[in-house]
């Protein structure tokens, strides 16, 4: 149904006073991904990953620099004004901040029904309220809540409102941007269960942006694992987790808290800092963290195999039980 | 034998729609040289009990009834400035977002130095070979943090001046900054808040935290903000340090693994009350109350794949008008007619597990 | 039920909510005791204002009676050395002006004059600077630029001296000094409204509402503008008292369009000439501008503090 080819989305970076553009915060650097119909595709990385980026570049609520967007068959980054409006419908977005999604000075039931009138979805004023009301029900909430303000609701109410105000438009496509982060983790596993149910009665699409891996295991049928701005590791869910390939992939795994005191963790654990997108590293840019790097690291960028389920950005297959690194020949070029 | 001891405590605060009952008859005990977690989600008043501590309630809190009782004194009785004295020196807080807990304006090195010269305690575990230059030759860090004996100065007696040179605390500063696992520490002392990433400025409060040698560490989910690899260090620099200092460690948090992974006894919140405390080990191999049960199932666990996430049903009461009797009653799937009504009592179960259930 | 009632319940439902809304500051607002007696004091004024003219008929401002003029009603409090005493039998409570009228009806007259052309003065820069403000604020660019530098002129004026200059090039007429004060107001509510919404323009649910498919026009009336308000709302109740205090200057400064025109300014100003002979010329008209402006002050004050922690609930 998706189709991302090689989007880039910089930002330009302006100093001195002419506003010169000095450089570019590389936010999103060349991103290819598929996402089939009615599945959910996780998208991991940690802050300055891109992730939130490219989920936005690809609703153009951030105007992608490079690159082309396939949304069933049409070319999106070339949409005029009137097609984007029309798209709107079909791809909604729901973020991470339950508190500050929704207008504060708007009631709920407002909130909901001013889309349906925006996109004609209803004929009338009266049908706007009765589905605003049904949308509701379905997510959770009552009847009565049409009349409250936002500030009145906790923020696992808020984020079923913006669950709800995304499907008044009755869309095909979600893009779910960290929406549980901010929740407790008994709400989260029912926003995300929620999430799950809707998915199946209204046959939608998901790309569920996350960088928490546990909650992305339970959600997603393929996962992509972003760094810097570009896919490192692309594989069907229990793959990526049960043998990861890319290193970064490993130690994002492993850094993670288990609720198992007896768990022995692994003795290995990334170093340094999570980087910004303003400065780029040569090469792959994992190596200055990488403990399996090498001179070719530093020097040439990895791409992944073409065609196979599961993609990996290195110049090297690691068996992580040995720490032994030996070096991939997909891509040789042939004598 | 405990170092801190809160007794029945019960804090309210007062609001527009009534009294808000955040605290009810908390009961917890913290020991020497251990890490205790306080695991509870949102508006189970994990941090008003922090605060409380602290001594540190907004104007329109008040503490209702119980005792808090640090190494033999009891805090909530306690003159304001006795308080601060006690948080200078003695209890240190670490919070969330180190951002707007540090100085935006001062760099590391004097917000450092600042909290070294709150306490003056420090000076004898450096040894000064000059008299005429305070130059010194060596740092204990961890002897100063381990409360051992400070060094003795070898040959004649030479006293280290009242008010320590910038050098000499430059120095002591740097030390602290390794201990923290920074590196660089040179550099990061003369570098502002802002220019630092957010797990170095978190090792900084950290770092601030410890140089006044506290008794008790409060940290107050300090990794909530921070991303995945660099929680993994953190908490792995918590786990090291327990062992280097002399200081006991309550730390707050939302999130069950952590508490796994970083204490040696867990104490479970619920709607201001302490629901279930135990040893790591025993809690997680023998939840007993209901809700660390449900809490338990409602987190995706990344080993396994799961099916589906059990959750808890109904939210959160409101603590305005918080349920009868005990207060998780409402959403716990064993209430009898006794939970609705009265409240429970703290029951032992033997090897140092404290349930607060009816059910035992 | 039919469908007319499910739509009458819906409706009722939104303005209800509203009201509890309005409900819960007005009750922040009573709780400060500052606060409370500024809002009192205002609902008198503006009582006042209203029934003036059924207190005091305004033909009294054309009593004029030479005879009794800058005098004081009492022995008892004697002012000054030079201060005249009324003639017997006459109850002039705060003594009489240059015209020999009775002072406190004069103030009495003089109230509504200057409420209403405070309230004409702030009413009419607030609606032309939020207009103004939130298309500059919004669509920003060169538009924005343009706007920006027609205040910053504006405000390179000292206020007094632009309202001087228009007073004197288009003579004085009350409604020409409304004009000339008005002026020098609007650039303060433009700039604030576009400040308010250039931050509004970048929360989230701004760009929710974007991707939601709503069009500008719409987001910026609808959503953004009362959103960025609240500011405005403030600064006009505290603008009211500075609206009177320049005007009455104008009138200080010898700009009055009648020197018999019951107007607090023009009041003060006769008195200037006779501060040793009739002080409570001075005096009370002065008073009268303090409180007027200090009561709607207070409820400006109230007003920002119930709308700031509200919002960040």
């Amino acid at each position: 149904m998706l189709l991302v080819n090689d989007l880039k989305t910089w930002f330009p970076i302006k100093a001195g006073i002419f506003q010169r553009t000095v450089g570019f915060v590389k936010a999103v650097d060349g991103v290819s991904l598929t996402v089939r119909n009615g599945e959910t595709y996780g998208l991991v990385g940690e802050s300055g990953s891109g992730k939130t980026t490219l989920g936005k570049s690809i609703l153009r609520l951030i105007e992608p620099t490079a690159g082309s967007i396939f949304y069933a068959g049409t070319d999106i980054t070339k949409a005029t004004k009137r097609q984007q409006g029309e798209l709107r419908r079909h791809m909604q977005i729901i973020y991470q901040d339950p508190y500050a999604s929704l207008d504060p000075r708007q009631t709920v039931g407002s909130a909901l029904t001013e889309p349906m009138r925006i996109h004609r979805v209803v004929p009338s004023k009266a049908e706007a309220r009765k589905r605003a009301v049904e949308l509701l029900r379905r997510v959770g909430l009552n009847e009565e809540h049409m009349f409250r303000f936002p500030h009145e609701f906790s923020g696992g109410q808020r984020q079923r409102i913006a669950v709800a105000r995304a499907l008044a438009v009755d869309p095909d496509f979600l893009i779910l941007d960290e929406p549980t982060s901010f929740l407790d983790v008994s709400v989260q596993a029912q926003v995300l269960d929620l999430l799950k149910d809707l998915q199946k009665e209204l046959d939608l699409t998901y790309i569920f942006i996350s960088h928490n891996l546990s909650v992305v295991r339970y959600m997603s049928d393929r996962v992509g694992v972003m760094y810097l701005g570009q896919l490192v590791e692309e594989a069907q869910r229990d793959d990526l987790y049960m043998s990861p390939e890319h290193p970064y992939t490993y130690y994002l795994i492993a850094a993670i808290p288990v609720p198992d005191p007896e768990f022995k963790k692994v003795s290995h654990i990334l170093s340094g800092d999570v980087p910004s997108p303003v400065n780029i590293p040569p090469g792959c840019r994992f190596h200055p963290r990488c403990p399996y790097a090498t001179e070719k690291c530093k020097m040439e960028v990895p791409f992944h195999g073409e065609s196979s389920d599961h993609k990996v950005a290195c110049h090297y297959d690691i068996d992580f039980e040995t720490e032994t690194a030996t070096p991939r020949y997909d891509y040789l070029p042939q004598p | 034998m405990c170092i801190l001891d809160v007794r029945d405590l019960t804090v309210n605060f007062r609001t527009y729609r009534g009294e808000v009952k955040a605290l009810d008859r908390v009961e917890l005990r913290l020991y020497p040289h251990e890490v205790l977690a306080l695991v509870g989600e949102s508006g189970c008043g994990k941090s008003v009990t922090a605060l409380t501590i602290l001594g540190l309630l907004p104007q329109n809190a008040y503490v209702l009834s119980g005792q808090i009782i640090f190494k033999d004194v009891s805090l909530l009785t306690i003159s304001s400035d006795q308080m601060r004295r006690i948080r200078a020196d003695d209890i240190a807080a670490v919070f969330q977002d180190p951002v707007t807990f540090l100085n935006p304006v001062l760099t590391v090195g004097v917000q450092l130095e600042e909290a070294l010269s709150l306490v003056q305690d420090w000076v004898p575990y450096v040894r000064v070979r000059d008299e005429s230059s305070s130059e010194a030759s060596s740092y204990n860090i961890k002897d100063y943090l381990l409360r051992r004996n400070p060094p003795r100065t070898e040959g004649s007696e030479i006293k280290a001046p009242k008010k320590m040179s910038e050098k000499v605390t430059r120095e002591f500063s740097k030390n602290i900054l390794k201990l923290v696992q920074l590196p660089d520490p040179e550099r990061i002392l003369t570098q502002y808040p802002h220019q630092l990433s957010g797990g170095m400025r978190q090792r900084c409060m950290i770092a601030m935290a410890l140089a006044r040698r506290p008794s008790i560490i409060i940290a107050d989910e300090i990794t909530t903000a921070l991303d995945v690899t660099v929680q993994a260090q953190i908490l792995r620099l918590l786990r090291e340090l327990r062992d280097t200092i002399d200081a006991s460690t309550l730390l707050i948090t939302h999130d069950l693994s952590i508490a796994a992974e970083a204490a040696d006894r867990i104490a479970v919140m619920y709607a201001g009350n302490v629901v279930e405390i135990a040893t790591t080990t025993e809690l997680f191999r023998n939840p007993l109350h209901p809700y660390t049960q449900l809490l338990m199932k409602c987190i995706p666990d990344v080993r396994r794949p799961v099916i589906r996430l059990e959750s808890i049903a109904g939210s959160v009461p409101d603590l305005i008008d918080p349920p009868s009797g005990c207060r998780f009653h409402p959403r716990c799937p064993f209430a009898t007619d006794a939970c609705r009504s009265t409240k429970p009592i703290i029951k032992d179960v033997g090897s140092d597990h404290l349930v607060h259930c009816h059910l035992f | 039920m039919g469908k007319k009632t499910d739509q009458a319940y819906l409706t009722r439902g939104e303005t209800q909510a509203r009201i509890a809304e309005l409900k819960y500051a007005l009750h922040l607002m009573r709780q400060n005791r500052l606060v409370l007696s500024g809002s009192i004091l205002v609902i008198f004024f503006i009582i006042l204002s209203a029934t003036a003219t059924t207190i005091v008929s305004p033909d009294q401002a054309f009593d004029l009676n030479f005879s009794q003029s800058y005098c004081w009603p009492s022995s008892i409090i004697s002012w000054t050395a030079l201060a005249a005493t009324c003639p017997q039998g006459s109850n002039f409570l705060l003594g009489t002006d240059g015209f020999g009228r009775d002072l406190l009806k004069m103030i009495i007259l003089a109230i509504p004059l200057d409420i209403s052309i405070a309230l004409t003065v702030v009413t009419v820069a607030t609606a032309f600077g939020v207009t103004v403000g939130s298309v500059a604020g919004w669509v920003g660019g060169k538009f924005d630029e343009i706007i920006l530098r027609i205040t910053d002129i504006f405000f390179a004026f000292p206020s007094l001296v632009l309202a001087l200059v228009f007073a004197a090039l288009f003579g004085r007429t009350i409604q020409n000094l409304t004009i000339a004060v008005l002026l020098v107001w609007w650039p303060i509510y433009v700039r604030l409204m576009r400040g308010q919404v250039l931050v509004e323009r970048e929360k989230t649910y701004v760009e929710a509402l974007k991707s939601l498919g709503v069009k500008p026009a719409r987001l910026v009336l609808l959503h953004i503008m009362p959103n960025a308000i609240y500011p405005i709302l403030v600064q006009m109740t505290l603008d009211i008292g500075g609206v009177i205090l320049t005007f009455s200057a104008l009138m200080f400064l010898g700009f009055s369009p009648d020197p018999a025109l019951p107007e607090l300014g023009n009041l003060a100003a006769d008195g200037i000439g006779h501060v040793f002979t009739a002080p409570w010329l001075i005096v009370f008209p002065g008073v009268t501008i303090l409180v007027i402006a200090l009561a709607f002050n207070l409820v400006g004050d109230g007003l920002r503090d119930v709308l700031d922690p509200r919002l960040r609930r």
